[in-house]
């Protein structure tokens, strides 16, 4: 069935060619497919065993006709499975979504419209070369890990599936083209024009070093030569007269003078982490220019490996503006634009500084933020926007699931332990400031509602502030325990492409007021997210 | 498939204000894909088979766990010692405590999961000590999975899974469907025109 089915759609190579109701079974190569796939899983898995094999050996080495057999039986359950596998694997292209029918034990049935469909990627693994076999791998705007596979088809089939997905797109785009080129007509001599909208200048790299912890910059440069460093380190402080192992013998000198030994080597290592950060923070953001071209943000900065990232205005989901401790005193902010985090492209840059996902602007001055937030969302400065505090009982919920347990178990330990009256004073003392840290948080949580936007405060010491457009919401959920509920309390939890951002203990009814207002918002305007 | 708009709207979130914007008439009320809703002014219950199979399922785990326990421990494989024993009695209590404790939560969280569709969305309700209320947009959709596990497929129940682009680890899920109102939500789902307006 499925045969004469394939060879009708590759000569057809048409649209309507894809649009059928039969399932179709891809070709028996797929066995080969989940095989690999399945030893490749165990094989990766066993990496971590050997050091057990190891140790073990000359158990294993007598009694090679047990392991024999294990590993024997272990590849046939794999050839059983792959095989299972299969013939319970199901396709079919309907009118407008790809289908995708699996499982032996735990079925399951994909439904992926085409339009939702971002990339098309065939591949061809060495062992469908002999055939010309690929696989195609089907990637979302959303769903990094979730992506669809359609295993074993030939190649021709893959191709003109291929070649289908890209004229939807096409179509997609074309239209939208046509749209923006009359939007573009009245302004088109600005379209390519560059506006420089931020720089920073050694200055304030050096600030940005200082007050943010850029050492692992360099550290993770170094990574390979950390034995050679540490075996050398003691050789080259010694060359100076300086031997540690004399500095810290606490048996042979007074305790004062040894927690001053001790304090002196803290201080000197802070001086060099703060020296190696501020290096580090001169490395990555030199030169630093953001700049403003058509409807997109080009951010290009680098010292020895240049890095441009540009990004489109309709991406950026939220802007974050956060402060640690540091900034707050000395008075400036980390701002950052975030796009979508669970894209295809992300997974190999999470936690890259200079990730196409995060466009950050290194301690730039408030007004500066401010003027860059506007910029991009069009809203008020931070600092104008008339926050709501969330309910006190905030407080009283940390203190109860936070700060009472540790209070007991620290009490319990030393009364069991017998510790001297001074620990008390100092448990005591310690849960003092764990409530004022509470205190302080709750302090520090704010929110606010505009016409279109959502704005969040929150910290501890720092203070970061969050806004983004309701039109970007994915989804919103109301959550609520039973002691909230008997207060007329709510948490509010917004899910977009960059992540989910939630608001506790607000008021029921404005909690609620709220995730109608997003839901309808996004309903009844359909505003794009990407 | 009718999809008729029910007249009035039911006293509940997230019905309550839906025509805050109040420009042109604007309706997100709930919709009745086939028989989907019972009662369509509330939420529909998940099927009365699903906490059945939640406590039958934690049975079979934790009655499987001490039967493996007690063989281990039995003294075919290695001498038993009464250290050996008191850790044997300590691990039973424990399974016993965890099977427990995971029947009561099913007997009385279960039957408090909850769903509604509406024009433009699909939402959620769970939870009994914290109750969540999930909301998704039906533009936001990216793609959609029914999932049936053995145990599930002896009760001819299924799971919607609704992915958008908010990342995994916020994939809205409806369990304990029975299998044909599965399908057919997933029908609604698909033959929903905001499926195409969005990218």
């Amino acid at each position: 069935m499925s045969k004469q089915l394939v060879s009708e759609t590759i000569e057809q190579d048409s649209l309507g060619a894809f649009k059928t109701q039969e399932w179709s079974r891809v070709s028996p190569l797929a066995i080969v497919y989940f095989f690999a796939k399945t030893t490749w899983g165990i094989g990766n898995s066993l990496v971590y065993m050997l050091p057990v094999l190891a140790l073990n050996f000359d158990e294993v080495k007598n009694n090679i006709e047990i392991a024999f057999f294990v590993v024997l039986a272990t590849f046939l359950a794999i050839l059983i499975s792959s095989v299972l596998n299969y013939f319970f694997y199901f396709y079919k292209f309907s009118d407008k979504a790809v289908e995708i029918k699996q499982g032996v034990f735990k079925k399951s049935h994909l439904d992926l419209p085409f339009n939702k469909i971002q990339n098309v990627k065939i591949v061809q693994p060495l062992y469908y070369r002999f055939k010309q076999y690929a696989y195609i791998e089907l990637d979302t705007a959303g769903s990094a890990k979730q992506e669809a596979k359609i295993i074993a088809i030939p190649l021709l089939l893959a191709d003109s599936f291929k070649q289908l997905i890209m004229q939807i797109k096409q179509g997609d785009v074309s239209s939208s083209v046509a749209a923006s080129n009359d939007k573009e007509d009245n302004s088109s001599s600005d379209v390519d024009k560059e506006v420089l909208l931020n720089e920073r200048s050694i200055k304030d790299l050096v600030i940005h070093g200082i007050s943010n912890n850029r050492v692992w910059i360099i550290l993770g440069a170094l990574a390979p030569f950390y034995n050679s460093i540490t075996d050398n380190l003691g050789g080259f402080l010694n060359s100076f007269g300086f031997d540690i192992a004399v500095y810290l013998d606490y048996q042979n000198q007074s305790i004062g003078l040894f927690i001053i030994h001790v304090l002196s080597i803290a201080m000197l290592l802070m001086l060099v982490m703060v020296s190696i950060s501020v290096v580090g923070s001169i490395f990555v953001y030199y030169k630093y220019r953001l700049s403003k071209q058509g409807d997109r943000y080009v951010r290009r900065s680098g010292l020895l490996s240049k890095h441009e990232v540009s990004m489109r205005l309709s991406r950026i989901q939220i802007a974050v503006q956060q402060q640690d401790w540091l900034d707050v005193l000395i008075k400036r902010v980390n701002l950052q634009f975030e796009q979508n985090t669970s894209g295809y492209n992300s997974n190999a840059q999470a936690g890259n500084i200079n990730s196409a996902n995060k466009l950050m602007v290194p301690s730039v001055t408030l007004p500066e933020s401010a003027a860059l937030v506007q910029d991009a969302f069009e809203v008020q400065a931070f600092k104008s926007i008339p926050f709501k505090a969330i309910s006190k009982r905030f407080i009283l919920r940390m203190l109860i699931t936070i700060v009472l347990p540790i209070g007991l178990v620290l009490f319990a330990v030393a009364y069991v332990n017998k510790f001297p009256l001074a620990a008390f004073g100092i448990i005591v003392g310690f849960i003092i400031l764990l409530a004022l840290m509470v205190y302080q948080r709750w302090r520090r949580w704010g929110y606010y509602f505009s016409e279109n936007f959502v704005y969040i405060r929150k910290g501890l010491l720092g203070v970061n502030y969050y806004v983004f457009p309701v039109a970007k919401l994915q989804q919103v959920s109301f959550i609520q325990s039973i002691f909230m509920k008997r207060n007329n309390l709510a948490s509010l939890r917004f899910v977009l492409a960059s992540g989910a951002y939630k608001i506790p203990f607000m008021p029921s009814q404005t909690t609620k007021n709220h995730s109608n207002f997003a839901l309808t918002f996004v309903a009844k305007y359909k505003p794009a997210w990407m | 498939m009718s999809q008729e708009p029910t007249p009035s709207l039911p006293d509940q979130h997230p019905i309550e204000s839906s025509t805050m914007l109040n420009e042109q008439v604007f309706t997100n009320e709930p919709v009745n894909p086939g028989i989907l809703l019972v009662d369509s002014l509330n939420f529909t219950t998940l099927s009365p088979k699903y906490r059945r199979m939640n406590i039958v399922t934690t049975l079979l785990f934790w009655g499987a766990a001490l039967i493996i326990l007690g063989l281990v421990f039995s003294g075919l494989f290695f001498e038993i010692s009464d250290k050996h024993n008191s850790i044997a009695y300590a691990l039973a209590g424990i399974f016993i405590f965890l099977a427990s404790w995971s029947i009561i939560y099913h007997y009385f969280a279960d039957p408090l999961k909850q769903y509604v569709v509406r024009e433009h969305d699909i939402n959620f309700q769970s939870g009994w000590l914290f109750k969540s209320l999930v909301s998704q947009p039906i533009l936001r959709i990216q793609h959609v999975e029914l999932k049936r596990g053995p145990i599930e497929r002896k009760y001819n129940l299924a799971t919607l899974q609704v992915f958008s682009a908010g990342g995994a680890s916020y994939t809205f899920n409806i369990p304990g469907l029975e299998h044909e109102d599965a399908i057919k939500l997933r029908q609604f789902v698909l033959n929903h025109k905001d499926l195409a307006a969005d990218e």
